[in-house]
């Protein structure tokens, strides 16, 4: 019984930490008050590295200008001549936050609007020394743009100059429910680097640099080679992307421009392949990048054929299934001549009670008078685990799930929401998903049926409270999961359920006897 | 110290992560205990490597199963 308790309070805790790992990145509320106090403590004259401390109110204060084309609504800061956030029109105007995006790094420079055109919008800077203009062209249809910045030298000597430039700045905060999908990616002409952007980092000799969300990533490329990335965490909540480049001269009454090649859109590989193949690169899956690629390019032929998403990943599901099959029959075999085999061991294990070793050896032996592999193995269980975490990876970003529909389900990239809830549920919202319920109903029924019975004492105990408490576990943490991913699953333990149904039913291992 | 860690990550498996699983191993002891028996008697690399070769015997093809001591 005590077993059983700490057992349940283990499992508890497992859930609520999986639950609060997977949900939130929640901030200690001490950083949140430091930050406050260092805002109110600022004094005008600040070093660069505090600046987006200083002009977070200037944000709050200004309305954007929007800008507009074809997919994108771009939103600017007018004062700062930065883009502040970027709505996808193909996908229900998701917004991709870069906060100071293409932002000049010094904090003296303020900007207004000289001209715009249905293409391209144009900010300008002017004091006693320099003129610097930035504009921003679109291209008529995608997703693709330049950015211009011209320097002009209003001096009488030669001006010294370097242009940091702030890729985008990323909030960390607990609010921002894309926090954890954040992530930098920097790339020189031999290597690409995924890079956490909580982590302050430069690189040299860059070729180009991008960040992203879970599902859009903006990418700049700069002419001018040879120029250092970096990563600045300016707090436990921000971080700023961006690059530096190389200090140059402007000789009297003349002026230097540069030009970046700039991606801002989904990540979605044909889409970039087709502006720049080589910031495919971009688009990353963590550890098991390769398999992730591969199950994706296996959806996206499933959806040319099967014309819906929806039933691409039930498809995928069923090709991953037979994919595995060889093993699976195996090992469904074998549990079930386990199953039949169990009076016979309950007896040896009562026998030679006091003496494990000889338990097993005399258990083994049994199995192989049988002839009976016991169990599938370790092998198979760990070459799924890749598997898993690949495809969850892959659908987890999966931006051409956005906006795809499949019976009731309006996105499949969202939890599925049936219907709304009268009352909001502390953990679980204030929506109803029907997919991860179905999913814990049918994963409770498939081990119901598939575990091996009358083991007796501890063992047997723990076995019949995992049969309860992993569903509700996994139920859980699929709860507010994409739908697709939960789709991939229910369609998975289905599979598992019906080719268990008719192992059960052939009994063949009765006939064999 | 990578003995260590590797010793610590086995227990921290067997303690939590075996019981979300199906049971599966072929053998006694299973992969999990072999291996941390292996890394404490031989050290991180042979010991690693030991149980390696022990899990990649442990699959449905490969007709070995039961008692498989460390030796």
């Amino acid at each position: 019984m005590e077993k059983r308790l700490a057992l349940t309070i283990g499992l508890s805790l497992l859930v609520l930490l999986s639950w609060s790992a997977l949900v939130s990145k929640t901030q200690p509320v001490v950083q949140q008050e430091v930050i406050q106090k260092e805002k109110s403590n600022i004094t005008p004259n600040i070093p660069i590295k505090e600046e987006v401390l200083l002009k977070t109110p200037i944000i709050e204060d200004t309305q954007p200008i929007l800008f507009s084309t074809n997919k994108l609504e771009v939103a600017f800061i007018e004062k700062l001549g930065v883009v502040k956030d970027i709505g996808f029109k193909d996908y229900n105007k998701h917004k991709f936050y870069l906060n100071y995006g293409f932002m000049i790094q010094d904090p003296t420079l303020i900007f207004h609007k000289e001209n715009s055109t249905s293409e391209s919008i144009a900010f300008v800077h002017q004091d006693s020394n320099k003129k610097i203009t930035k504009k921003f062209i679109f291209s008529k249809s995608g997703y693709s743009m330049r950015l211009e910045i011209v320097v002009k030298n209003l001096t009488n000597a030669p001006l010294k100059i370097n242009l940091p430039i702030i890729l985008g700045s990323l909030d960390f905060s607990h609010k921002n429910p894309q926090s954890r999908y954040q992530d930098v990616a920097i790339n020189t002409q031999e290597k690409t680097f995924h890079l956490n952007a909580q982590k302050n980092k430069t690189q040299d000799g860059i070729k180009f640099i991008s960040l992203r969300d879970q599902y859009f990533c903006a990418i700049i490329q700069p002419e001018a080679a040879g120029q250092t990335g970096f990563i600045n965490k300016i707090s436990n909540q921000d971080s700023e992307v961006g690059l530096i480049s190389q200090e140059f001269v402007i000789p009297v009454g003349s002026q230097i421009g540069h030009s970046y090649e700039i991606f801002i859109g989904p990540q979605d590989l044909k889409v970039i392949n087709s502006i720049n193949s080589n910031w495919g690169v971009v688009i990353y899956y963590g550890t098991f990048d390769l398999i992730s690629q591969v199950l994706l390019s296996s959806l996206g032929f499933l959806h040319l054929i099967l014309r819906n998403w929806g039933l691409a990943i039930i498809g995928l599901s069923i090709l991953i299934y037979l994919v595995l099959y060889p093993l699976t029959l195996k090992q469904m075999k074998s549990m079930k001549e386990m199953q039949i085999l169990q009076p016979k061991v309950e007896e040896l294990r009562q026998r030679y009670k006091d003496n494990p070793q000889r338990q097993n050896k005399e258990i083994m032996q049994l199995y192989k008078e049988h002839k009976v592999n016991p169990l599938g193995g370790c092998l198979p269980l760990i070459l799924q685990m890749p598997i898993f975490f690949a495809l969850y990876n892959a659908l987890i970003r999966s931006v051409v799930l956005k906006g795809a529909g499949f019976l009731w389900i309006k996105d499949l990239s969202e939890p599925d929401r049936l219907f709304k809830l009268p009352v909001s549920l502390p953990i679980l919202g204030s929506d109803f998903n029907l997919l991860p319920i179905l999913m814990a109903i049918g994963m409770f029924v498939q081990q119901k049926i598939s575990s091996v019975h009358s083991t007796t004492g501890a063992a047997a105990e723990q076995q019949k409270i995992m049969l309860i408490v992993m569903p509700i576990v996994f139920g859980f943490i699929f709860y507010s999961m994409p739908s697709g991913l939960v789709i991939y699953w229910f369609t998975n333990s289905i599979l598992m359920l019906v080719f268990q149904l008719r192992v059960n039913q052939r009994k063949y291992v009765e006939e064999k006897h | 110290m990578l003995k260590k860690l590797a010793l610590k990550l086995i227990k921290i498996y067997q303690g939590y992560f075996r019981i979300f699983l199906p049971l599966a191993c072929r053998y006694t002891p299973s992969c999990s205990e072999y291996t941390r028996q292996a890394i404490l008697k031989y050290g991180f690399l042979k010991g690693t490597f030991k149980g390696a070769k022990r899990l990649l015997s442990c699959h449905p093809f490969s007709g070995k199963a039961g008692y498989d001591p460390l030796v």
